[in-house]
């Protein structure tokens, strides 16, 4: 029998990553190709793991509010958001209404600013530039605006325990008014670069298809559900923080493809616009922080706080043992669920269809691994 | 602020027995807390807000529909069920979490057709030593409940990924942080920490600071890390 070479190989194996610009961080996905088509696929992660959760046990509840602005670092205002939400809960903390519309609001920026970067690097990696650029404009002005409150751009530690670090500087409500009254502009043009575009419609039509009961086998949630058209958000069905005061839509898609979930953060965007208009419309006088104890020491037991951030339902189980530090805070971060689907999305697709694949899954490395 | 603490000081021994209180605890729920709160603030006239507060506990669901239902057909292998903060708890025995959890997902009156999340807790020091999370909502009636099962730890739990397909990483992670086995998943390997790995960091017995010395010295080339 004759040795096989290279030549003879029907399945070629080729690793992307983890060093790849279209894999948004340090992901490594092992491909088998068939020529230039996917015949299976295996992500590798791990590259990032900090040990959170593990580091979680080690410090008192407030010092653990920092390390959650660095699992998901595109959208850290909502990951606080979501711890917050939780220990709140267990110490029957009440927070002022101002405090919670101005969360609200954040929230709602954050998620845009994510979007923003989800547009830009998806844009780029299919190979419309001027888009990136175009985005990072707007994602700048809201940079902008988390800094004047915050005192970071990226790494936000965004909320206090009860509230909120101080009130909105001075000037900051007609900034955002601002950016909201020029922002749906700047949707069209994205809109007008991309959404009738027949390289993007080629390019996303059609790829990563899944159907809404499969989505829901799979766990996804957020954008990538409601592309699949299940109408599910966690703001809707089990409101918190005072979400349900708020009017707005949740989009969903028909197909469940690429096309569709970019469709669905486009409209999403409009409607976070929406929920800040309301906020700045409404936005009530009083304190920015409730009767919060410098100790924060919940009584024994466990809370599940969920919470819609950008990329997904993003819960935080808290188990409380009476002590300053938990006992466990486990993560459910919506990027680590959504990535395994990757290798059921990918089969049979192009090779250039995986970096477009992982590009609308909207993920960040720093959440899967934690 | 001070005294925002202080009714919390006399839950802290309590705090350390919490593993082992989590089951068989059975609070007061009927006595209003603001009694109990009470003596230690008589010295100084209470703020108005502590006296709606309520010191938190575990309440019992007997009357709750589920339980019922669950028992019924699982009879002693349903151990109990509580809420805390609404939020409903349901302790089963591992070795009908399988067929629970088949029940959960398929009958249509519950129809938990998401598995939101699986994680475990790791009590050491208790005979039952890790107890699984299951966190199951339902699409069709919005309710999120909360399944336990607890293990000692040479046990295995039935691997949930064919009921849902989400628990593959999840179950993987467990296995990866906790060290405890999945029978039934087919590809269970570790996913976040190295292959060649030596130990389970979750486990409370896992000190923070320790690391696999022979893993890094092997593929860092560091000899010893520092102290």
């Amino acid at each position: 029998m004759e040795e096989s070479t290279v030549l003879d190989a029907k399945v070629l194996e080729l690793n992307m990553g983890p060093q790849h610009p279209s894999t948004h961080g340090v992901l490594r996905v092992k491909l088998k190709l068939d020529g230039e088509r996917v015949v299976d696929a295996e992500c590798i992660i791990g590259y990032l793991h900090r040990g959170v959760e593990k580091i979680s046990e080690n410090r008192s509840y407030i010092e653990c509010v920092p390390y959650y602005d660095r699992t998901d670092y595109i959208a850290a205002v909502s990951n606080v958001y979501g711890f917050l939400l939780g220990v709140e809960a267990m110490m029957q903390i009440e927070v002022p209404k101002r405090a919670q519309y101005i969360r609200i609001m954040m929230t709602e920026f954050s998620r845009i600013a994510s979007h923003l970067l989800w547009l830009a690097t998806h844009a780029i990696d299919i190979g419309a530039m001027t888009v990136f650029l175009y985005c990072f404009r707007e994602r700048e002005e809201i940079l902008k605006l988390f800094e004047a409150l915050f005192g970071a751009r990226l790494t936000t530690h965004a909320f206090r325990v009860g509230g909120l670090w101080k009130d909105l500087p001075p000037g900051f409500v007609e900034a955002a008014r601002k950016f909201i009254d020029e922002f749906p502009e700047r949707v069209d043009e994205y809109e007008q670069l991309l959404t009738k575009n027949r390289i993007w419609m080629a390019r996303t039509q059609g790829i990563g298809v899944i159907s809404g009961k499969e989505a829901i086998e799979w766990g996804l949630t957020g954008p990538v559900l409601r592309g699949s058209g299940v109408r599910h958000d966690v703001r809707k069905d089990r409101p918190y923080g005072g979400y349900e005061e708020f009017d707005f839509d949740v989009p969903v898609g028909e197909n469940g493809d690429t096309y569709d979930r970019y469709l669905v953060r486009l409209e999403e965007m409009h409607q976070s616009r929406r929920i800040i208009q309301q906020v700045l419309d409404r936005l009530p006088d009083g304190p920015v922080r409730g009767k919060a104890p410098k100790i924060v020491k919940p009584p024994v037991g466990e809370y599940y706080s969920g919470i819609d951030g950008p990329r997904g339902e993003l819960g935080y189980y808290i188990v409380s043992d009476g002590s300053a530090h938990p006992f466990r805070v486990r993560i459910r971060p919506p990027t680590f669920i959504s990535l395994q689907v990757l290798r059921r999305l990918v089969k049979g697709h192009l090779m250039a269809d995986v970096i477009a694949i992982i590009g609308t899954l909207d993920i960040v490395l720093g959440e899967v691994d934690r | 602020m001070s005294e925002e603490d202080k009714p919390k000081q006399p839950q802290e021994p309590e705090g350390q027995e919490a593993p082992e209180a989590e089951e068989k605890e059975t609070p007061t729920p009927s006595e209003p807390s603001s009694k109990s709160a009470a003596p230690e603030k008589a010295a100084k006239p209470a703020p108005p807000k502590a006296a709606r507060k309520k010191v938190l506990s575990y309440e019992d669901l007997e009357e709750d529909t589920l339980l019922q239902k669950l028992k019924e057909k699982f009879s002693e292998h349903i151990f109990s069920a509580q809420s805390f903060l609404h939020q409903p708890i349901y302790t089963v025995s591992v070795d009908c979490l399988y067929d629970v959890m088949i029940e959960l997902k398929d009958s249509p009156d519950w129809d938990f057709d998401y598995l939101v999340d699986l994680t475990a807790l790791d009590y050491l020091g208790d005979d039952k030593r890790f107890c699984m999370v299951y966190h199951l909502y339902s699409y069709k009636n919005g309710k999120l409940i909360r399944i336990k099962a607890r293990i000692s730890e040479e046990e295995v739990v039935p691997s949930v990924t064919s009921i849902w397909k989400t628990a593959d990483w999840m179950e993987r992670e467990v296995y990866d942080l906790f060290g405890i086995e999945f029978s039934g998943h087919d590809n269970l390997k570790r996913i976040l920490l190295p292959d060649d790995w030596h130990g389970h960091p979750l486990r409370k017995d896992y000190d923070i600071k320790l690391q696999d010395q022979a893993w890094i010295k092997k593929h860092l080339h560091i000899r010893k890390t520092p102290e």
